[in-house]
């Protein structure tokens, strides 16, 4: 009778297992991709968009007359149009970074990959970072998240639809949820556990499974507006914050919390606990979707640029002068490269801007949510947009890719008042005949792109920053996955000086390099700091405003300038791009080495989205034919047309990639380019000091010193070879005859 | 007092007034230069030497109405096309373009004497009305198109005369 009862019991408990477990399968919910759709929110990060010049893109002009005794005029509500490209916008906020850590796990090739075959060489691709740094153990925790999550909440994200082969890439391809439905879900084994049973089951599969999804993410463009030289004047001095007009654009990004993800898994790993910038890492904790319009993510606690400075006017009054004036002028805004002409017309209510897109192998490679369909009929009449097709678009029904947004910068008061814009760029003229002032009051509006993730990605990537607004527990300087171990010789090339005083002791002590620097750093803070009269004659001696000038020097931290007026460069994901390249090929490579691969010895935090080539892949070079293009050239090379053997050059091209490698030296480059061969890229000069002659657009060898040292290629080759090889001289232009002519040239023997 | 016993006086005066005179002079001058420094502080960011050449293409000064008129007009002229540049004139000797994205006319010189042909290459665009001077911020450019003719013209100007 016992044994009987033993018996019912036994069966009892396995119908109620096996019916739990039925009832965890029934649970998941088959792929229902729908890209795009209901993004999850979170706190943003403000990323104030300024011209190349750090001046408001948009700025509407009026004019009007009367005394400052006179009653406050109305300056009418004004129309003024924005332009956004969805499919560049999002190729800064590339999948670079997660792709480079674990990964193309996103990617149809590798989830259908033969893994047991490939070659040594490949398996190392195949397998990044994440996987060979971090214990499998959290892995197998993070991967069960992921099955977890792509059959629950995360079966409307477009990666519940990707389909997998077994890894020896064989077997009717499946997703994660047809595997849940055959095997349950996944319980992978202890280390020297029994593999057996797993190893049919999951195992087959597990190496391809990802460790993080890729949702999309509420972001925001809102507009702010300033009304006055007076009112830009106290922004730029830290005692105000530009209020936002009531216009804004909603829009949806993809991969950055993939980004954060995966970088906030490696950062705990590799980085010790107690210099970890961030130490919670709920991320990826298993139910991290909001319902749209909540903020109850665990990194909510990121500053908000303006609630900063309610709470903390002094030390935000740096910040502001370091956002606006320095830190991200060309975060978003170099001019569009196709339509130069009409970027940053500074009087112009009317401006096109785009995102900095760095050279046309980079265009738009990441994938993109088109503008969504709601704001569509939230802005009805404010905006028009046009189609854009490629296959990085997410959205493939939505048709709202380029679109042109007008709207309406609020009326303004204004009171008259002489002495707006100072003695030298007075805003009023005093009209003798009628005793009125005459006045032409400026309202600028200042883009303002609200990104979400982006201190999350900063901070366990490269460094904390504590001033740009990283999370409240940081403690400045912290490092990063890239930066965790930087030598300190290569710490100081990403770091440059620290302080004015320490540049100034090195300059007196006969440093040129500091003293190079203490003039670059004159030229920023001469509009920024405002230094005293007759402090600008030696900069040397300036030293009324110490603080002012290490705010300048401090923004030397990755992803940030040096010298925006002059090199704009820019932060960003894009600057944990350069980081992790300029580290890896200074570690892990000879000087020889890395002099022949043309690869830079300076940190160029440019933005990039990783999947395209980087910047130091040279454009390929088609061989040399006989065609004169129409009789455009006269060959008289020993090649032909070895320049534009498509016959497909002319100055926009020459300027755009220009544009795309090194913007602050392009005025630099074309005169080298016009002086040395009158924008001939099939130019040739037998009787040049090399003796192989000169060849191209800038007049260079045939690889005397070095492999950069190729004047005698296609065009796009030609420019390649030049910008790299100026880096390897220190940006000294010192090879041109040329540029040493027309004082272009600086420091040469 | 007689006119004997004051003339001492009356020279001193004098020169206590010229002294007087120069001095002020002097305080004044110093004062300008003082100013004309002060104004140097602020100036705007110095320009780059290239931007001589490749003049930025935006906040240049804007042409004269007229002269603005008749860079339209030249632009508007061509039909010739080599890529997004248009031909403006192209002969055996040299060629004209106007870049739109420089937003700048370049003469391509061929062949020696380049000196002559960057002086027809201006009286091209005189014949249109324009004026010397106004070449310069058209902008109009001239380069050697053929790297050596460096050798026969080693002091070229890419600019035009007089800019």
């Amino acid at each position: 009778m016992k044994t009987v009862i033993k018996l019912f019991v036994v069966l009892l408990l396995t119908l109620i297992t096996y019916n739990l477990s039925l009832i965890t399968i029934f649970a998941a919910s088959p792929p229902n991709p729908q890209p795009c759709k209901n993004p999850a929110s979170t706190d943003l990060v403000n990323n104030y968009m300024l011209d190349a010049s750090g001046k408001p893109p948009i700025v509407l002009q009026y004019q009007v007359s009367g005394n400052p005794e006179d009653p406050p005029i109305t300056l009418p509500a004004k129309q003024f149009t924005f332009k956004v490209n969805f499919s560049q916008l999002q190729a800064i906020f590339g999948a670079s970074n997660s792709n480079y850590l674990e990964g193309h796990t996103q990617s149809q090739e590798h989830q259908q990959e033969d893994i047991m075959s490939m070659g040594s060489q490949n398996f190392n691709e195949y397998f990044r970072g994440l996987q060979k740094t971090v214990p499998k153990v959290l892995l197998d925790e993070q991967k069960v998240g992921y099955v977890n999550f792509i059959t629950g909440d995360g079966h409307t994200l477009p990666e519940s639809a990707n389909t997998y082969t077994d890894i020896d890439g064989q077997g009717n391809p499946k997703t994660i949820y047809d595997l849940v439905q055959e095997f349950g879900i996944p319980n992978p084994p202890e280390s020297g556990g029994d593999q057996t049973g797993w190893n049919n089951v999951w195992g087959k599969y597990w190496a391809k499974i990802p460790t993080a999804w890729n949702q999309f993410y509420k972001a925001k463009i809102t507009f702010h507006q300033v009304n006055g030289e007076n009112d830009l004047d106290k922004i730029k001095s830290g005692a105000d914050c530009p209020p936002a007009i009531p216009e804004y654009v909603n829009f949806v990004m993809p991969d950055f919390y993939r980004t954060t993800a995966i970088g906030d898994q490696m950062n705990r790993n590799l980085v010790p606990l107690a210099v970890q910038s961030y130490q919670q890492h709920h991320i990826l904790n298993p139910t991290p979707t909001q319902a749209p319009g909540t903020t109850q993510n665990p990194l909510s606690d990121f500053f908000s640029y303006c609630w900063k400075l309610i709470t903390s006017p002094a030390s935000v009054a740096k910040d502001i002068k370091k956002t606006i004036s320095l830190n991200l002028p060309n975060l978003l805004s170099l001019p569009n490269p196709l339509n130069p002409s009409a970027a940053f017309a500074t009087n112009d209510s009317s401006v096109t801007i785009c995102v900095k897109i760095l050279n046309s192998s980079k265009n738009g490679q990441a994938p993109y949510c088109p503008l969504p369909i709601e704001e569509i009929s939230r802005l009805a009449g404010k905006v028009s947009c046009s189609n854009i097709n490629d296959n990085l678009k997410l959205e493939k029904d939505n048709p709202n890719v380029d679109c042109t947004f007008t709207f309406t910068s609020p009326a303004v008061v204004y009171k008259i008042d002489p002495k707006e814009g100072g003695a030298l760029f007075p805003v009023c003229v005093k009209n003798e005949q009628n005793k009125n002032y005459d006045c032409k009051p400026k309202v600028y509006i200042i883009p303002n792109f609200q990104i979400p993730w982006l201190s999350a990605i900063w901070n366990n990537t490269l460094t904390s920053d504590k001033d740009r607004n990283i999370p409240y527990q940081d403690t400045s300087g912290r490092p990063g996955i890239y930066t965790l171990f930087t030598p300190k010789a290569i710490s100081e090339k990403l770091f440059p000086l620290s302080t004015f005083e320490e540049l100034n002791r090195k300059c007196t002590a006969g440093d040129t390099e500091a003293c190079v620097r203490l003039d670059e750093i004159w030229q920023e803070i001469k509009d920024i700091c405002n230094p005293q009269p007759g402090s600008a004659l030696d900069p040397k001696d300036f030293t009324n405003d110490i603080n002012c000038e290490n705010s300048v020097i401090d923004s030397a931290l990755p992803g940030s300038t040096n010298n925006q007026a002059t090199n704009p460069k820019e932060q960003f994901v894009g600057a944990t791009e350069c980081s992790k390249y300029f580290i890896s090929n200074n570690a892990f490579k000879n000087t020889a080495l890395r002099e022949s691969m043309g690869l830079s010895q300076n940190c160029d935090l440019t933005s990039s989205t990783g999947s395209g080539n980087s910047s130091n892949t040279p454009p390929e070079n088609q061989p040399p034919n006989n065609n004169n293009c129409n009789s455009t050239y006269n060959l008289n090379n020993p090649l032909g047309n070895f320049g534009d053997p498509n016959c497909d050059f002319d100055t926009q091209k020459l300027r755009d990639q220009i544009m795309a490698t090194d913007p602050a030296n392009l005025s630099n480059w074309l005169a080298i380019a016009l002086g040395e061969s009158g924008f001939n890229p099939n130019a040739y000069n037998p009787h040049a000091v090399d003796a192989a002659g000169a060849w191209g657009l800038f007049q260079m060898g045939r690889g005397k010193n070095g492999e950069l040292d190729h004047g005698d290629v296609n065009w796009t080759l030609q420019i390649f070879n030049a910008l790299n090889y100026n880096k390897t001289i220190s940006d000294s232009f010192c090879y041109w005859d040329i540029a040493r002519q027309l004082g272009i040239a600086k420091n040469c023997v | 007092m007689n006119l004997t016993e004051s003339r001492p006086k009356i020279i001193i005066a004098i020169v206590v007034g010229i002294v007087l005179i120069l001095g002020l002079g002097i305080l004044a001058l110093t004062s300008l230069r003082r100013q004309s420094q002060t104004v140097q502080t602020f100036s705007p960011q110095q320009q780059k030497a290239s931007d001589k050449i490749i003049p930025p293409t935006t906040g240049r000064s804007p042409l004269p109405k007229t002269a603005a008129d008749i860079k339209t007009e030249i632009i508007n002229s061509s039909t010739v096309s080599q890529g997004t540049d248009k031909i403006l004139y192209d002969s055996q000797n040299f060629r004209i373009i106007y870049s739109p994205s420089l937003d700048l006319f370049i003469t391509q010189i061929f062949k020696d004497p380049a000196g002559a042909y960057s002086q027809a290459a201006q009286k091209w665009f005189l014949d249109k009305g324009l004026s010397q001077q106004e070449l310069c911020t058209l902008p109009l450019r001239l380069a050697l198109f053929n790297p050596e003719l460096k050798q026969t013209n080693p002091n070229f100007s890419l600019l035009p005369q007089d800019c």
